[in-house]
């Protein structure tokens, strides 16, 4: 494992090329200057995109409620994983304080197994108050991933509840951590969440009504099965390892379903258009912080007066952003 | 928008986190990102947790006595990777009489029982640069 670290080699196309090779602190590095939107990012992801080969990762997707044992499934997939002889990096998502932008990434306490280990890689994200299940950054951070030569990416959003999706635009194989004891099948009807599972983790298997759930799902996805495919339904314990292999081929056959309908294509599609949304965001982000911040006082100060309407003031800062991008640079 | 990231890590085989959540939440309250690995952690583990996190600072907590052979450890093996720049401090039931020779061996400051959260999120602003 090689883990250089000297300042001066810190440009975008050495930190592409150490990427490229393999060496995970470079990796580290890039992942911060992205999230922080840093301009470098923005021209790492595009060397890699011109010298590394960007289609061959499956992204596989950990979606569920807090608590649902989403991180122990994780961590229990990438020990399987390793099994096989497969590498695998993880992005753990929590959320960021909407009062202090502050935020406990407790995830990577639930996989302590696997330091010492050069095939796994991970790294805790704060949804840096995005909402939608990830962080404006995620789709970014994944392709900076497999740019380091992982074929599997596992990206766990944060806690869900019924209407965070993002993550459908960015996973191969969407799974759905469920538990018993959540609520009746009525749930299991709603919109929202509940669509957009490939493949469903009965987790807590060894609880009460696990087995109960387990058939209500099967019996829900009877109903409705758009492209031909009918999401399985897993019952794991991320705890013991019981069903987590299981659940490994699952994902797996999903995958060779996508392949085999030409339905990759129409994933990758939305993959790019996922880290579109994401770059697009950033350049606003970058944008809005660039607003002088006496003009910025100005208007906040006519707001709270009343002079200015909060759609006449974004009107305002909007012109500025406009007038900045024409003047600078 | 850079903020500042630290890892809050008990390294030994003592079981008392009450400190390390506490001080885990002041830097959350103060609008910092911080990893939490939880209990029982070897100095090699937290310093590859360290990297792959990117962080800016490290906290080590240690109630166990063990401080001044896990403390200096870490600060060695992060010296090793090249990573110098990762700020070291700890907390914990630490005598007065090793806080020199921790501080020696490139540890930054110790914060012992008693000490305010406010004094813990001052002393990383302070000594934090992200940019």
């Amino acid at each position: 494992m090689s883990m250089s670290n000297n300042k001066e080699q810190q440009t975008p196309e050495s930190l592409a090329e150490r990427i490229i090779g393999g060496d995970r602190r470079a990796l580290a590095r890039a992942i911060t200057l992205l999230e922080n939107g840093a301009p470098q990012a923005n021209r790492i992801v595009s060397l890699l995109h011109q010298n590394a080969d960007l289609n061959k990762a499956r992204f596989i997707g950990i979606t569920g409620p807090p608590g649902a044992g989403k991180s122990t499934l994780s961590n229990a997939l990438v020990t399987c994983l390793r099994k096989r002889g497969e590498k695998a990096a993880l992005i753990l998502v929590d959320p960021a304080s909407p009062l202090t932008g502050g935020a406990i990434l407790g995830d990577r306490l639930r996989l302590p197994g696997h330091s010492g280990d050069d095939g796994v890689f991970i790294r805790s994200m704060s949804n840096r108050g995005h909402l939608g299940g990830l962080s404006p950054t995620t789709a970014g951070v994944a392709t900076l991933m497999q740019a380091a030569g992982f074929k599997r990416v596992i990206i766990e959003t944060v806690g869900t509840g019924q209407a965070e999706t993002e993550i459908a635009g960015l996973a191969d194989t969407v799974v759905l951590v469920l538990v018993p004891g959540l609520g009746d099948d009525i749930q299991l009807m709603k919109a929202g969440i509940m669509e957009i599972a490939d493949v469903f983790a009965v987790n807590k298997s060894d609880r009460d009504g696990a087995a109960l759930l387990a058939s209500e799902l099967k019996m829900s996805q009877t109903v409705s099965s758009s492209d031909g495919f009918t999401p399985e339904v897993i019952l794991t314990s991320a705890l013991s390892g019981d069903g987590v292999d299981s659940l490994l081929d699952a994902i797996d056959r999903h995958y060779a379903h996508l392949e085999q309908s030409g339905l990759i294509k129409v994933t990758r599609k939305k993959r790019i258009q996922t880290q579109l949304n994401g770059a697009l965001q950033g350049l606003f982000r970058n944008a809005l912080a660039g607003i002088a911040s006496e003009d910025l006082s100005q208007v906040n100060c006519q707001l709270e007066q009343c002079i200015l309407d909060p759609y006449s003031a974004a009107e305002t800062l909007w012109n500025l952003i406009i007038a900045n991008g024409k003047g600078g640079k | 928008m850079a903020t500042i990231r630290v890892l809050i890590a008990k390294p030994g085989l003592d079981g008392h986190d009450r400190g390390a959540k506490v001080i885990a939440r002041a830097l959350r309250d103060a609008g910092m990102e911080v990893i939490y690995t939880g209990l029982r952690q070897t100095p090699e583990q937290i310093v590859e947790a360290a990297l792959q996190e990117d962080v800016n600072a490290l906290g080590l907590s240690c109630l166990s006595g063990a401080h001044n052979h896990l403390f200096p450890r870490v600060v060695e093996l992060l010296r090793e990777q090249g990573a110098a720049d990762i700020l070291v401090f700890g907390g914990g039931v630490i005598p007065q009489e090793d806080i020199p020779d921790l501080k020696a061996a490139g540890v930054v400051e110790i914060f012992t029982p008693g000490t305010s959260t406010v004094d813990v999120v001052e002393f990383l602003n302070k000594h934090v640069n992200v940019k």
